[in-house]
């Protein structure tokens, strides 16, 4: 695994990541995380976040989907930058 | 019935925010049976065109990303596709050009559960615009159905789309797409053996989902402890929803290309802004003073007009029938109890409009966005903005769009706070009463009466806030709270359909409110027509002085209860009428004021403003009407509301308890208010 991977809820904003595999062992993650599409070797940018760290704003993907996610939800994500 | 049997049955189907609703209201045009609230569906609703002497009903079903359900109105959509699909002629599948993708999922999903389909391919220009070409032949192939491309808001594509829907061109696919998985083949094959269920991805998909999709119990006894052990439902859950985007993945590589670099320039821009840390919340808090400025300014020039609307026309009625006691009835009771309630038609609507605007235009995703965080300490989800802002409409349809919440205690806590949130009904009684205590002075050029009543709205908002706090730490949690959320590039927001919408809201309004009222009246008339005599011939005098009439005897005997607020015999009887609807009480107030008719041509609310109590006191005096005020803004008083309540809980307890509590805080606090002010 790349050495640089990080939890979603870590990854820099305004950066370009993809999207390398889930921490999803104890099953918690819901369902539609990934029924959205946020699949791996998807490619996103964290665009804004909410205050007090609030949700955050994805944009992902071809077809550039827009997604609101929370921290928590982003902690099931891991992901890396796009060199 | 006959009728149904010659009315094909089409159904619609898609993710949420892919126009389906504007391709629904472009099918059928005519006879529509709208459940739904600001701009989104929440419940399944109908409506029917004909074309070529076929009748046609087409079913809306609310928009979801797969079968299997995370909340309340997707489980309502999974229910229908798997359990009632036995008498549709086909699935209309809306698919927006800008988001295959994630569309195909539920396409794919549908077609397996063997299912007729025909692909609408929505808003089909706004693909070209961003230079992305899209092969539609390959696409029909690839998908195994007819595609139809469509821009639903120019309408061009519906003709077709009709005709195809005529010609019957639904496709049902011969092979399923999803391999059901080595471990788990085995269970199905069993099931399928001694089931007459012959298609296996729908066994499939009753074992792998763990609660809303039916008939599970049947299944269940089939399998013994082995098998279950291997149907982990979440795991399998992500297994085909992965396998399935696989080969989605190789559709879009192979009917789709496009520029390397196009975006979403609008809505970049407007995000910069709207979901900004500070001009975000800024331009929020905006647009709710603006749509409050609307509701009052606006309106106000409507309001006039019905109001000696009204008064005319009640006078021309009480010159025109023959005197007694039809015209004193009609004149006096129906008119003026009916004229007190359409008078607000124009401030709902106005609020209703403007709510269906934001919501159409994709601001309101926005808005749950920016409040998450902030309402989450309270036990809330940022979803649950959705329904306080539409509160301050109307608590019922607020209350139906908390299904979209997922997690089963949020979803409680808002229902239950809403009805805090000031709606459209308790206005008309804010209003009259403003207009009754707060004098017509203005400070930094904002009227005192405005900020009056801003002040109640923020009461209500907070006591909302504060509920939810208590009832956060009260309710014990179940299941996890999340929050992913499509965020929706923004729309311009189809004008016309939703004035429509808020036409007909509008007209459910007065008519809902006026059959009430109509009753009420008719009943506070005969009570206070008559009453006892004293003459010592007859039992009951007839046109009796309102003060003497069994109506006033009624009240009075209510006064131990409600004289501690301050309120006198009138307020009483208004109080008791709006346990049906809040304004009511207005009516009833129109109605009992307009009675009293020593002086016709006044307006009703300067008979209010110059009655006395027997010992000289205003009746209206500031501590009565903050009072009232504040009884208003807590009292659980509507019974629509508490039947919606019952609805959405499935619960007569939750229901008593909000009823009860809602309502002995309304009178602890009205006593207080009172006692103080007094």
């Amino acid at each position: 695994m790349n050495e640089t991977s990080l939890k979603l809820s870590e990854f820099p904003h305004k950066t370009r990541g993809i999207i390398c595999r889930y921490q999803n062992e104890d099953l918690k993650m819901p369902s539609k995380i990934i029924e959205m599409g946020l699949l791996p070797e998807t490619e996103f940018i964290i665009l804004y976040q909410a205050p007090f760290r609030g949700p955050l704003y994805i944009e992902f993907g071809t077809e550039k989907s827009r997604i609101a996610l929370r921290q928590e939800e982003a902690e099931f994500i891991i992901a890396k930058e796009v060199q | 019935m006959q009728h149904t049997a010659s009315k094909k049955k089409i159904v619609l189907v898609g993710n949420p925010n892919v126009g389906k609703s504007t391709v629904f209201n472009r099918l059928s045009n005519k006879k529509q049976k709208t459940g739904n609230y600001a701009g989104v569906t929440v419940a399944s609703h109908s409506g029917s065109y004909s074309f070529k002497n076929q009748e046609f009903e087409v079913i809306d079903l609310p928009g979801a990303y797969s079968i299997y359900p995370g909340s309340e109105d997707e489980a309502i959509f999974s229910k229908y596709l798997t359990d009632k699909t036995q008498n549709i002629s086909g699935v209309v599948y809306i698919l927006e050009a800008l988001s295959i993708k994630r569309g195909l999922l539920l396409l794919r999903q549908i077609q397996d559960l063997g299912l007729p389909v025909l692909v609408v391919l929505n808003q089909i220009d706004q693909a070209e615009r961003r230079g992305i070409t899209i092969d539609i032949t390959k696409l029909e192939e690839l998908l195994e159905t007819k595609v139809v491309a469509t821009n639903a808001k120019t309408n061009s594509g519906i003709e077709d789309l009709k005709k195809e829907i005529s010609e019957h061109h639904f496709r049902t696919s011969e092979n399923i797409h999803f391999e059901i998985p080595a471990e788990q083949k085995n269970i199905v094959q069993k099931i399928l053996q001694n089931s007459t269920e012959k298609n296996p991805y729908k066994i499939w998909t009753v074992l792998v989902s763990d609660t809303y999709l039916g008939k599970i119990e049947s299944i269940h006894q089939q399998l013994n402890e082995n098998d279950v052990k291997c149907l982990v439902p979440k795991r399998l859950q992500t297994q085909e929803t992965i396998r399935r985007y696989q080969e989605i993945d190789k559709i879009i590589s192979e009917t789709i290309s496009k520029k390397p670099q196009f975006r979403e320039l609008l809505t970049e821009k407007l995000d910069k802004v709207l979901v900004h840390k500070f001009w975000g919340y800024v331009v929020f808090l905006l647009i709710l003073l603006f749509i409050f400025q609307m509701v009052f300014y606006l309106a106000a020039y409507p309001m006039d007009w019905i109001d000696s609307g009204t008064i005319c026309l009640s006078n021309f009625v009480a010159e025109h029938l023959p005197e007694g006691p039809i015209n004193s009835l009609i004149s006096n009771g129906i008119i003026s109890g009916i004229g007190g309630i359409i008078i607000f038609a124009p401030q709902i609507g106005i609020l209703l409009y403007f709510l269906y605007l934001l919501e159409d235009s994709g601001y309101m995703a926005r808005v749950v966005f920016l409040m998450d965080r902030l309402l989450r300490p309270f036990g809330l989800n940022g979803k649950s903005i959705v329904p306080l802002v539409s509160g301050t409409a109307c608590a019922i349809p607020a209350i139906m769009s908390t299904r979209n919440i997922e997690n089963v205690k949020e979803r409680l806590i808002t229902i239950l706070v809403t009805p805090f949130m000031t709606c459209s009904a308790r206005l008309p009684v804010y209003s009259i009463i403003i207009g009754l205590i707060i004098p017509d002075e203005y400070i930094f050029g904002i009227s005192y009466k405005a900020l009056a009543l801003l002040a109640m709205y923020l009461l209500g908002f907070a006591t909302a806030l504060i509920s939810s706090f208590i009832l956060k730490k009260w309710i014990k949690d179940k299941g996890k709270t999340f929050l992913v959320m499509d965020l929706p590039t923004y729309k311009m927001p189809l004008f016309g359909y939703d004035f429509k919408l808020m036409l007909e809201k509008v007209w459910g309004f007065i008519t809902g409110a006026g059959k009430i009222i109509f009753v009420v009246s008719i009943i506070i008339w005969v009570f206070s027509y008559f009453g006892p005599s004293t003459n010592t011939k007859e039992k009951i005098a007839t046109d009796v002085e309102l003060d003497h009439s069994y109506l006033a005897k009624m009240g009075k005997s209510m006064e131990p209860v409600i004289e501690p607020l301050g309120y006198d015999w009138k307020m009483g009887v208004g109080i008791l009428t709006s346990f049906a609807a809040r304004e009511v009480f207005v009516g009833t107030m129109s109605t009992l004021y307009r009675l009293d008719d020593d002086a016709p041509e006044e307006k009703v609310i300067e008979k209010m403003r110059r009655d006395v109590k027997p010992n000289g006191e205003k009746v209206f005096s500031f501590a009565t009407g903050l009072s009232v005020m504040v009884f208003y803004a807590f009292a659980m008083q509507c019974i629509s509301t508490i039947a919606v309540v019952v609805r959405e809980t499935k619960s007569w307890r939750w229901t008593i308890l909000q009823s009860i509590g809602m309502t002995g805080l309304a009178y602890i606090a009205s006593l207080f208010v009172y006692q103080i002010f007094k």
